[in-house]
């Protein structure tokens, strides 16, 4: 099941929005965590056990922590100040052995299912180059959906706890809910426990204008899946299987179709996601906030896939950067050259490890290692030569806030972006530099022209990607301005906003790439 | 109570409007006969009255494994796939029922595997998901908004709104190999047919009989469902009503390539295997006269038309 699927739209969410119309207050966080185990029994099967244990270990060391904290703070009170802090660094050492234990406890299901073959081959090629006549087996484990994201979510939750940011939880099926709430275990986004444990446990009530708000966010998200990520596979699929024979050109179309496709699919998934979620009241963060505006990589990132992000830069780069090895090495390495060499080393450390980590969530596979570091050495250059060009600009008298050099920015950065994009998808990096080698060295418009109706879209179909594609520009154009569409949408009389409505949805069932003949994308994240 | 008022109104005039648009985009003919409905669930409804010589009633397995258009080009024969997803004993008995009100076919091959399809045993999203394509035909025929807008890039024919160019068939060409080798190990063993089937099936033959058809039980090559306890079953069935049972699976009778001729390792033939299966049902039907060749009726223009279409994709 997916949140595309029939199943999910016409049956399972209008079922789960009926009853929790139908029970009382209190039974409402209840009722949806019912919900979301039936709604990963479907999917994971047995496999559910993995995500009650997550939640089981989050939960038992979160009351361990406020306990030791409890018996922390009565013991404090008749110490002297030398002595409380010796004490309370006994405690926070106590304290971080739970917390690298529970960690542990939930990555190894992480690293059984998701990264256990993938070292196994790694082991294996190493044992073949010693003439070690040993070979693990391949295994095919079929993972418990959404492990990546409700792992992260967990771990997130330890560490404020362990923090004391958040106040753990005493109610073990509110933590459950908090890492199983149906909306978000497949994709994310990664919502913080502070987020949403407001709205969560609260059971509001459904009212006219959240019933409205949800479906019409759920609208645009079908809207971006269906007329263009899923008419856009049909492409996509063709020129990544057949490297050999198409063009240069029409594979560099390929990257930037499924650039496209990526983008429709992911910030699709995550309108419905939220929509549902906007149903009973419960806002969730945001993941995408118009990411081809960016004008550099660091600022792609910060508009895609943002809970990621910044779960990456809470949990990995503060923390890496501000560990004693690094600050230790940063203070001598300042002595020597330098503040901003300094600064510099030390982001790039952070940067490294949260680069590193970030390729392998992506996947256990080189070609998503290779998309980590790619994009560490763009950001660790842009991070080294931002100040000359800035200086190169006031030189050469460059209005750095002109619309051309604006729009120069952001279309350098959306190439920087395809590149990545093509090792992401590539099944290996020989083919991925198989197809940058076409793409540089047989770009041919002519070949083009002949090749790319034979890739499963007619002339017809551009039309309608290209229509539905300038639809969501102007939308994110609107969005960017900072213009709330949806709001001025509530203010339009009726007749005009049911005509809307009807318009999209129509052009959903008309224009959707879905029936005899079309593939739909697989929900992508959802098998990171 | 006027927002509820409001919600209903909203999705009653929703209903009424895609409606309107399946109107607009199903095929027009037979529908004030049939309704929308059965018109847009039996695709042979499209088709001249009389026109179609042979159908074939099945699954998936018939839609990818028998190519009408190819037993056009090749041998001028009219015959339809009468198949739809995970298609039920009793379904088939309503579709030839259709089909033959308004064609005089002459033969009829039945696909054997549909009856062991136990309606109980399929699961539930599957059936909802045959539901919504039943009550909501233009899951099927949205795409034909092709042959209304943006002419400019490419002139459609609108006359063929109406006409199933593939007749049925579903057309893939790409390949996933099977994984695995036939390994059908001879069984004495015969294999249960569900009770209702059989009362259906029995009224697919009386049918037949009344509608003076040559009824014939015929295997679509498959790798993945097709057993030795299958093949006795439907044969003991054939002997019993005097059926001829044509076994396509019995690879001394045609010479499947499961590394080549499947798109979904070995459960569905592509364009390759159907190639196979058309060619033999082709011989077949010449060898003993059971049908004609139109190929120079110009009565069958539409024929020649969609032949052209069909292998230009």
């Amino acid at each position: 099941m997916s949140y595309f699927k029939p199943f999910y739209l016409f049956f399972f969410f209008p079922l789960v929005i009926l009853g929790y119309y139908l029970l009382p207050k209190r039974v409402k966080p209840l009722y949806l965590l019912f919900c979301s185990y039936v709604f990963f029994f479907l999917i994971s099967k047995k496999l559910i056990l993995f995500v009650f244990l997550s939640s089981l270990s989050i939960y038992l060391a979160g009351i361990w922590m406020k306990k030791m904290n409890e018996r922390r703070d009565c013991q404090l009170q008749n110490m002297e100040k030398e002595e409380k802090k010796i004490f309370k660094e006994k405690y926070k050492q106590k304290k971080k052995l739970i917390l690298i234990g529970t960690i542990l406890f939930n990555l190894s299901f992480l690293f059984f299912f998701k990264y256990l073959n993938f070292f196994m081959t790694i082991v294996n090629k190493v044992f073949q180059f010693i003439s070690i006549d040993i070979s693990f087996p391949w295994v095919k484990r079929l993972a418990p959906i959404g492990i990546s994201f409700y792992t992260l979510q967990a771990i997130s939750y330890l560490i404020d706890v362990y923090r004391e940011k958040i106040k753990p939880e005493d109610n073990l099926f509110k933590v459950m809910l908090y890492l199983s709430f149906f909306p978000t275990i497949m994709e994310g986004p990664i919502a913080r426990y502070t987020e949403v444990k407001d709205d969560i446990y609260q059971g509001k009530k459904i009212t006219y204008h959240n019933l409205c708000f949800g479906y019409q966010r759920i609208l645009y998200g079908l809207f971006k899946k269906l007329i263009i990520a899923d008419r856009l596979n049909i492409f996509v699929k063709l020129a990544f299987q057949r490297v050999d024979i198409y063009s240069g050109a029409t594979l560099a179309l390929g990257v930037i179709f499924y650039t496209i496709m990526l983008y429709m699919e992911f910030s699709g998934t995550m309108d419905v996601v939220i929509g549902s979620a906007e149903v009973f009241d419960i806002k969730l963060p945001e993941n995408f906030r118009q990411p081809f505006f960016s004008k550099n990589i660091s600022e792609f990132w910060s508009r895609w896939h943002i809970t990621l992000g910044l779960w990456f830069k809470d949990y990995i780069f503060y923390p890496v950067s501000l560990s004693k090895p690094v600050k230790k090495l940063s203070t001598s390495v300042r002595k020597k050259m330098g503040n901003k060499v300094s600064s510099l080393l030390m982001g790039a450390i952070a940067l490294f490890a949260v680069w590193s980590l970030n390729g392998l969530w992506h996947g256990a596979g080189w070609t998503f290692i290779f998309f980590g570091y790619y994009h560490f050495i763009l950001i660790l250059l842009g991070n080294i030569f931002t100040p000359y060009i800035i200086k190169l600009c006031e030189v050469w008298h460059i209005n750095r806030k002109s619309f051309f050099y604006q729009f120069f920015q952001i279309i350098k950065t959306t190439i920087l972006v395809f590149i990545g994009e093509l090792f992401f998808k590539a099944p290996t990096l020989t083919v991925a530099f198989t197809m940058i080698r076409k793409i540089f060295t047989q770009f041919s418009v002519s070949k083009l022209s002949k090749e790319i109706l034979k890739l499963g879209l007619d002339s017809k179909d551009f039309i309608i990607i290209l229509l539905a594609l300038l639809v969501v520009f102007v939308i994110s154009l609107f969005k960017e301005r900072g213009f709330h569409i949806r709001q001025k949408i509530e203010q339009q009389p009726i007749v005009l906003r049911w005509t809307l409505y009807y318009a999209l949805i129509l052009g959903i069932v008309i224009f959707g790439a879905y029936g005899p003949g079309y593939i739909p994308v697989a929900p992508i994240y959802a098998d990171f | 109570m006027k927002k509820l008022i409001r919600v209903i109104l909203f999705f009653f005039i929703l209903l009424f409007l895609i409606y309107g648009i399946c109107y607009l985009l199903l095929p027009q003919k037979n529908i004030k006969k049939y309704g929308m409905i059965k018109v847009a669930n039996n695709e042979i409804l499209g088709e001249d009255k009389n026109t179609i010589d042979s159908i074939i009633l099945g699954d998936s397995l018939v839609y990818s494994g028998i190519s009408p258009m190819d037993l056009w080009h090749n041998y001028g024969y009219t015959v339809f796939d009468c198949a739809s997803e995970a298609l039920l004993t009793k379904d088939a008995y309503q579709n030839l029922k259709i089909a033959t009100d308004n064609q005089e076919a002459k033969v009829v091959f039945m696909e054997a595997d549909v009856l062991f399809r136990d309606e109980k045993r399929m699961p539930r999203s599957r059936r909802l998901k045959l539901a919504i394509k039943y009550f909501f035909p233009i899951y099927q025929y949205h795409n034909n908004w092709k042959k209304y807008l943006f002419s400019f890039v490419s002139e459609e024919n609108k006359d063929f709104i109406d006409l199933n160019i593939n007749k049925g068939y579903k057309l893939v060409k790409s390949t996933h190999s099977a994984k695995k080798k036939r390994n059908m190990k001879k069984s004495n063993k015969k294999k249960s047919i569900p009770t209702t089937n059989l009362t259906y099936f029995d009224k697919i033959v009386q049918l037949s009989k009344e509608k003076n058809i040559k009824l014939i039980l015929i295997s679509i090559p498959n790798l993945e469902k097709w057993s030795s306890q299958k093949h006795n079953r439907i044969q003991s069935l054939a002997d019993l009503y005097d059926l001829e049972f044509i076994d396509l699976n019995d690879e001394n009778v045609i010479s499947i390539d499961w590394q080549k001729d499947t798109r979904d390792f070995g459960n569905h033939l592509n364009y390759r295997g159907a190639l196979k299966v058309t060619h033999f049902i082709g011989e077949y039907l010449k060898k003993n006269h059971l049908v004609m060749d139109h190929r120079k009726d110009s009565s069958y223009e539409s024929w020649n038309k969609s032949d052209k279409l069909f292998h230009l994709k």
